[in-house]
């Protein structure tokens, strides 16, 4: 009985180790409750039970839309178990030091999630990116193993279990290490992918430099030819021609001069090449769906306290949004505003938005949108990317017709 | 009401003046004082009578200094934190967000609008102004801890809720929500008028539309609940008629 309860109470442990949930007291309780029954009516299939009720109390805890990896989680957590607990019971001569063994499984466990906690971070935090093919494929794999488990304890296959296990652990650290590989494989995807939209975004920006900065040399020029033809009726004491030169050229050109796309020449204030890449190319974007778009940006902005990576990631998924918004309203505008300030960074994206799209709490939860279904990645992403980070604060407002998001993110102050 | 007057160049500025008298005219607001200075430390000595809050119309450039009027203006926040500030300058210089959320800035005039634009521009403002000023003042929750800080009126808010990760709280007011790091208890300690219903709420007793007795809900203008514990349900009820019945 004894053993029993100390099995459990491992599970527990183990099972908050690798989610990183903790359970409570009721859920244990519970669980504990029918794990009795079960084995008393399935014998050994028990583990069927086991892996089903944690299963459930991980979409209990937040993980309703990430039923993989709940999955993942307590099939791990049963299968390392009797693993482990299966070495125990051939090393260990008498019921008294297998209950002292046991704490074992736990150190044991806690040392190979160390060793992969990197990876097993990696699938926390980037769920929504990982194929849920191969996350299946996992599952399965490691229901196999444990079923083969089991198997061998309700035939008494005592000989053949030594190999068994062998051959099973065998078999998980070259999964976990396959997961690792994947997991490398992933992010070096990601990282290439970035360099390689920097860049494209980066020459965007160049071309878009370039072509403003011919238009201002041709305005100059005419400016120029104005001027000096203004001079000339001055000489004549011409009125009506000094007129028409002020309102309808020299007023023109200046107008021309103020238009919000030489608003691009803001971004000399970024300094940062992915930031100001990342922004020029969707202010392109937004300006040829005819969004008008005013930036501005505070000289020497640099993000501090937030990888450069998860900022643009941020700020990324904010844009398009905001254009996808914006487009759908009449008269479509979007603001940015980059605030540098001693202790904090405020970026502030604004845009028309047609109704307000806070149903409030449902904002930031897996999978919502106005866009309609399965469309809220995006913000489900953000949000992940902010757990990241204690030092970040997302303020969303509605005032018709501007939808406001404001991203504050303090710079570490100890 | 006084409206103070920022601006070097004569011309832009005797025309400014011309409007914005003309306007008190038409509106027979002879009452306010008009001040007008080119000099920033100049217009900083006037401001003497803060019974209510004053307008101010500033151009940032002054000769050469080239944030003149944003210094000012932190300078008059300093001493009118209610005042209604309104840059008025050149397109160079148009950062409408940036000045909003640094200096609270009402409005950002440029310049080189068409006359009869920039005019009615400036109305707008003064009419603004003319409402502001009769308004009681806001009573505001204003919070700060090492990661983060926010003002909002106090009336607008519904309540506070924990998320699933620790410390990690998330507002919600009539037209906003945020999400930022904080504990529960420490905004209980900001302002005792907010009520901690449940383990995970703290909420504005004020702003409760309804309370469901059976299901020990209650529901917010917006339609959203929160739950309320067991012990705390008759202290709400309380609270709720209370509010209701004064």
């Amino acid at each position: 009985m004894s053993i029993a309860l100390f099995q459990f109470s491992c599970i527990f442990i183990i099972f908050r180790q690798i989610s990183q949930i903790s359970l409570t007291t009721w859920e244990m309780i519970g669980l504990l409750i029918l794990g009795v029954i079960s084995y008393a009516f399935l014998s050994y299939a028990f583990y069927l039970v086991l892996v089903l009720l944690l299963y459930l109390s991980g979409l209990r805890h937040g993980l309703k839309k990430k039923q993989a990896l709940a999955c993942f989680y307590s099939l791990y957590t049963i299968t390392i178990l009797t693993l482990l607990g299966n070495f125990l019971t051939v090393i260990a001569k008498s019921d008294f030091m297998l209950l002292a063994l046991i704490p074992i499984t736990i150190i044991v466990n806690s040392l190979v999630l160390k060793v992969f906690h990197l990876n097993l971070d990696f699938l926390r935090n980037n769920y929504w990116q990982i194929s849920k093919t191969f996350l299946t494929l996992l599952n399965i794999g490691l229901f196999i193993l444990c079923s083969l488990q089991f198997w061998s304890y309700y035939y008494d296959l005592a000989e053949v279990r030594i190999y068994l296990t062998v051959g099973l652990i065998s078999l998980i650290i070259s999964l976990i290490t396959y997961l690792g590989l994947k997991v490398r494989l992933l992010q070096e995807k990601q990282l290439q992918q970035n360099q390689q939209s920097q860049l494209e975004q980066l020459i965007q920006y160049t071309n878009q430099i370039e072509s403003l900065y011919n238009e201002v040399r041709g305005i100059r020029h005419d400016y120029t030819n104005m001027v000096a033809s203004l001079g000339h009726s001055i000489d004549q004491s011409d009125l009506e021609a000094i007129k028409t030169i002020y309102e309808q050229v020299l007023r023109q050109a200046s107008q021309q001069l103020q238009s919000p796309k030489y608003d691009l020449i803001n971004l000399a204030n970024i300094e940062s090449a992915a930031l100001k890449g990342l922004i020029s190319a969707k202010i392109i974007a937004a300006q040829s769906k005819n969004i008008s778009l005013q930036v501005e940006v505070t000289p020497n902005f640099t993000p501090v306290g937030i990888n450069l990576l998860d900022l643009v990631r941020i700020l990324s998924i904010l844009l398009d949004n905001a254009i996808e918004a914006a487009e759908a309203t009449p008269t479509p505008q979007i603001n940015i505003a980059l605030i540098a300030e001693n202790t904090k960074q405020v970026l502030v994206i604004q845009n028309t938005c047609a109704t307000s799209p806070l149903k409030q709490q449902k904002l930031f939860k897996q999978g919502f949108s106005t866009k309609g279904e399965n469309r809220g990645l995006g913000l489900a992403i953000i949000q992940e990317l902010m757990l990241k980070y204690n030092n970040l604060s997302l303020n969303t407002q509605y005032t018709a017709p501007f939808f406001t998001q404001e991203l504050i993110i303090t710079k570490e102050v100890d | 009401m006084n409206i103070f007057i920022l601006e070097d160049n004569l011309i832009q500025q005797q025309a400014l003046k011309k409007m914005i008298k003309s306007y008190l005219e038409q509106h027979h607001l002879t009452s306010h004082r008009l001040i007008v200075s080119s000099r920033p430390e100049e217009l900083l000595m006037q401001i003497t009578q803060l019974t209510d809050p004053n307008l101010y119309f500033l151009d940032i450039e002054i000769n050469i200094a080239t944030k003149a009027g944003i210094d000012l203006a932190k300078q008059i926040r300093k001493r009118d934190p209610l005042g209604l500030i309104v840059f008025v300058t050149t397109h160079s210089e148009y950062m409408p967000l940036t000045f909003k959320y640094k200096l609270r800035a009402l409005d950002f005039i440029d310049k080189a609008l068409a006359p009869s634009e920039f005019s009615t521009r400036i109305q707008e403002c003064l009419h603004l102004a003319q409402g502001a000023s009769s308004y009681p003042q806001v009573d505001f929750l204003a919070f700060k801890n090492k990661r983060t800080s926010f003002k909002v009126p106090f009336a607008d808010i519904f309540y506070f809720e924990t998320t699933t990760i620790n410390h990690r709280l998330h507002l919600v007011t009539k037209d906003s929500d945020r999400y930022f790091y904080a504990s529960l208890n420490d905004l209980i300690k900001q302002d005792s008028r907010l009520f901690k219903c449940h383990k995970s709420y703290l909420i504005n007793p004020q702003n409760i539309k309804e309370i469901d007795r059976t299901n020990r809900l209650a529901y917010f203008p917006n339609n959203e609940h929160c739950l309320i514990a067991r012990g705390k349900l008759k202290t709400l009820i309380n609270k709720f008629e209370n509010i209701h019945n004064n």
